[in-house]
């Protein structure tokens, strides 16, 4: 199956198999630094990726379904000034992701700023697909909150 | 010439490999489906040199040749044009085996049983005497087990036009992968370069499996000419260990003799066979006086993956094992572990050819903080009271508490080979900057600035500038331990300050003066110095309807020798979890995590190893409170399911 899409800024015509879940074909046929996680179905939320700017876990995305969309992996998106956003964030708040699940929260953190998503339950439940431990929830929320802040001074300034 | 930059994915050959799904058989041969030349085969009979990986002195088939010795052997290795490909037609490649006659007896190579005692042979030589005391026994298990990253490594491989093979792969143990590489293609070990990706792992053992995919690979990428790449997770396996401690203890509820006995099931080979025995003799000598000890540690060989020296995991099992029988020790002399660990520790650990002697009265303050902070006394006495039949709520509950020493550094730190450096200056400016290769939370540390700066000026340092930069951050994988390899460096770094210091006072000094310096390489695996100790409790419930052991409240307590990290805290909880993980523990809706943390910089050359103690902690604490939760008599087997605890209930276990 010939799939048309635009990934990381280059639009791309992949051959593929139609059932190929996103998360390999990063790894194997575009060979995505960021993206190295392979749970085989664990659950484990370290490969979120930006499928029109909205979080989704790469590994629950069939190629079939990747047709005219526009996918940011981390690769790409750490280069933005958005990155740079949530990565003050962390340092206000004090607290950073461990290397696992570094660019998968970021990636979902810059999914819930973009949309202003604010909510302690809703940052709780969108962020409790992150298996991994390293951050408490209660930080989680801060850094949305925190990141929140200084994109809209930033916006602001630049208005 | 294939260089790195030169070759695309599309003139790519991608591995995966075909693996054993049964143990103890013979590899007679494989059926195969008819392979183009797009595809290259890779069996035992293929590789150039060696069909072997040597992992800390033992020797390991990179593919299984005749006899398959436990299940998921790597048997033969595909590569094709890309994974798809490659995947449909390794389905199609079946093994043909053939029953054969296993003896698990035969254990050359294994070490020979490790023996420990004093006082009085066979436990007092008098059974009168024993008979008329009471008996305390206590067992705990931990399984084999297999852990997998979520993680997948890339390796890749590919052969220059000068004949020298390149690898990129994540690992730390870099000369393990030359050398593997070099003896499975017979070449000397210069024609090899290793490229060295960034990587992070739960633990330093997930870092072993590249080595094998990187032979596999070179070979790939030597035979057909063209760039091979393999993507595959890192696997750790745990050995699996049975303790079984008999206590006596007289009339007035003093211990006093005592035997232990240890069987360590390592799989089919036995990594590091004395180094794991004398890691687990270390914690189960008893902290109480005794009048005789005894104790036998014998390691066993089972069809099954061999456990890569996981450290931390045999002294978390032997912290474990003690826990459980200070519980149960604790229990028959009706006091709370808490309270025994206070009136019946010593003041020092007793002497070894294995460990020093190790002062326990601050730990024993921590006991006592612990156990007030945890409201543990209470809480422990109501569980005995309202456990077994007398429990009428919907769940059992119970709660642990644990307390030990950790070892300084890392298991696996003497297969480390970052080679630390530091080029320190003394400016006409009068500033010092330390700038080279070592691990950047050096960099960040105060302490260690604080320190080098007292170093240098001896007493004053309020005229001294210290600049720590320049620094790359060197790649030190795997848990978030400190190796002692870093706190040598530390101390050679101490030294080289104490020299600029001298330079710098000389009379005829020309200002700048630079030094520059490499760390040396002198760390055992596993040092058993005083470097940390900590406490922890841990509640757990088990809903009578899921029967899934669940934790409700941690309170961990450690004062490690370790420089005052970001985010140290949240590492000692990460590791607390990941621990929980492994064993299959849930975790309650109201969960609560509390962690303390004080820095004991005593000797700034040592370096706590965090994981080794929290986990131990953690597992030890746990143990204690399924124990009675379950109320299960002497035995304990981890990881316990739901079948499991409804059997310890119904009383049939």
């Amino acid at each position: 199956m010939k799939i048309d899409c635009n990934i990381d800024g280059k639009t791309l015509t992949l051959s593929l198999n139609s059932n190929k879940p996103l998360s390999l074909i990063l790894q194997e046929n575009l060979d995505n630094q960021s993206n190295t996680a392979h749970c085989k179905g664990r659950m484990c939320g370290l490969c979120a990726v930006l499928v029109d700017g909205k979080a989704e876990l790469s590994c629950m995305v069939p190629a079939f379904e990747l047709k005219g969309k526009n996918i940011l992996t981390f690769d790409q998106f750490q280069k933005t000034r958005n990155m740079k956003d949530i990565s003050k964030a962390y340092e206000v708040v004090g607290v950073e992701p461990c290397k696992d699940c570094y660019a998968s929260r970021s990636i979902i953190f810059e999914s819930l700023i973009s949309s202003e998503e604010t909510t302690p339950d809703e940052i709780k439940r969108t962020m409790s697909v992150v298996k991994c431990n390293c951050m408490e929830t209660v930080d989680e929320v801060n850094v949305v909150t925190k990141a929140l802040d200084i994109r809209r001074k930033r916006n602001v300034r630049r208005s | 010439m294939a260089d790195r930059k030169n070759f695309s994915r599309y003139t790519m050959r991608c591995g995966m490999i075909l693996r054993s799904t049964e143990a103890g058989r013979k590899l007679e041969g494989f059926e195969m489906p008819e392979l183009d030349s797009r595809f290259f085969v890779l069996k035992a009979e293929n590789i150039p040199g060696a069909n072997e990986i040597n992992i800390m002195g033992t020797k390991i088939p990179l593919l299984a040749s005749d006899f398959i010795a436990y299940k998921g052997q790597p048997l033969l290795v595909l590569f094709g044009p890309d994974y798809e490909t490659t995947e449909l037609a390794l389905e199609k490649i079946k093994a043909i085996t053939s029953p054969v006659d296993f003896k698990e007896e035969d254990d050359s190579g294994f070490p020979d049983p490790l023996f420990f005692s004093w006082g009085l042979e066979d436990n007092g030589g008098n059974d009168e005497e024993l008979q008329q005391m009471k008996k305390v026994e206590s067992s705990f298990e931990i399984e084999n087990g297999c852990i997998e990253a979520f993680n997948r490594f890339p390796i890749l491989s590919w052969k220059d036009s000068n004949g020298t093979i390149h690898i990129e792969c994540a690992s730390q143990w870099q000369s393990l992968v030359r050398n593997s590489v070099a003896s499975a293609l017979n070449l000397s070990i210069e024609t090899i370069t290793l490229h060295p990706d960034k990587y992070s792992s739960k633990y330093d053992e997930y870092l072993v499996s590249p080595a094998f995919y990187a032979a596999y690979t070179a070979i790939a990428a030597s035979v057909t000419g063209m760039p091979s790449e393999m993507r595959e997770s890192g696997t750790i396996s745990r050995p699996g260990i049975s303790f079984h401690t008999v206590t006596w203890i007289d009339k007035n509820n003093k211990p006093r003799h005592e035997e232990t006995s240890v069987v360590i099931d390592q799989g089919f080979w036995a990594i590091m066979g004395k180094e794991v025995q004398r890691q687990i003799m270390v914690n189960i000598l008893p902290k109480y006086s005794l009048e005789s000890f005894k104790a036998m540690i014998r390691t066993q060989k089972s069809s099954k993956k061999p456990s890569i020296f996981c450290g931390s995991m045999v002294h978390s099992a032997s912290l474990a094992s003690r826990g459980i029988h200070t519980s149960r020790l604790a229990s028959k002399m009706e006091l709370t572990p808490s309270s025994f660990i206070l009136d019946t520790n010593k003041d020092a650990t007793r002497f070894t050819d294995w460990a020093p002697r190790h002062d326990l009265t601050d730990l024993e303050e921590k006991v006592r903080r612990i156990s007030i902070e945890s409201d543990f006394n209470r809480k422990w006495s109501s569980a005995s009271l309202h456990s077994g039949k007398f429990g009428l709520q919907g769940y059992l509950y119970g709660i642990g508490l644990s307390s030990g020493l950790t070892t300084a550094g890392f298991s696996t730190t003497t297969a480390k080979e970052n080679q630390f450096n530091a080029t320190l200056s003394y400016s006409t400016k009068k500033n010092v900057t330390v700038s080279g290769y070592f691990p950047q939370s050096l960099s960040g540390d105060r302490n260690i600035k604080e320190t080098l700066g007292r170093t240098f000026s001896n007493s004053d340092q309020s005229e001294l500038v210290l600049f720590m930069e320049g620094t790359q951050k060197a790649p030190d994988s795997g848990p978030d331990i400190l190796s002692s390899y870093s706190s040598i460096f530390l101390t050679q770094l101490m030294k080289a300050t104490m020299k600029l210091s001298q330079l710098s006072k000389k009379e005829d000094a020309e200002l700048p003066i630079t030094l520059r310096f490499n760390s040396q390489n002198l760390a055992l695996p596993c040092e058993f110095e005083y470097s940390g100790f900590g406490t922890a409790v841990v509640e757990l419930v088990i809903p009578k309807i899921s029967l899934i052991p669940e934790v409700k409240n941690i309170w961990i307590d450690t004062a490690l020798a370790l420089p005052n990290l970001k985010g140290i805290k949240d590492r000692i909880k990460s590791t607390a979890m990941v621990a929980f993980e492994d064993l299959g523990i849930g975790i309650a809706d109201n969960f609560n995590i509390n962690v303390n943390f004080s820095s004991e910089r005593k000797d700034i050359g040592t370096y706590s190893s965090m994981e080794n103690l929290v986990r131990s902690l953690v597992i030890s604490a746990l143990s204690s409170a399924l124990w009675q939760a379950t109320g299960q008599g002497s035995g304990l087997k981890l990881p316990m399911g739901d079948k499991e605890i409804e059997k310890y209930i119904e009383g049939e276990a």
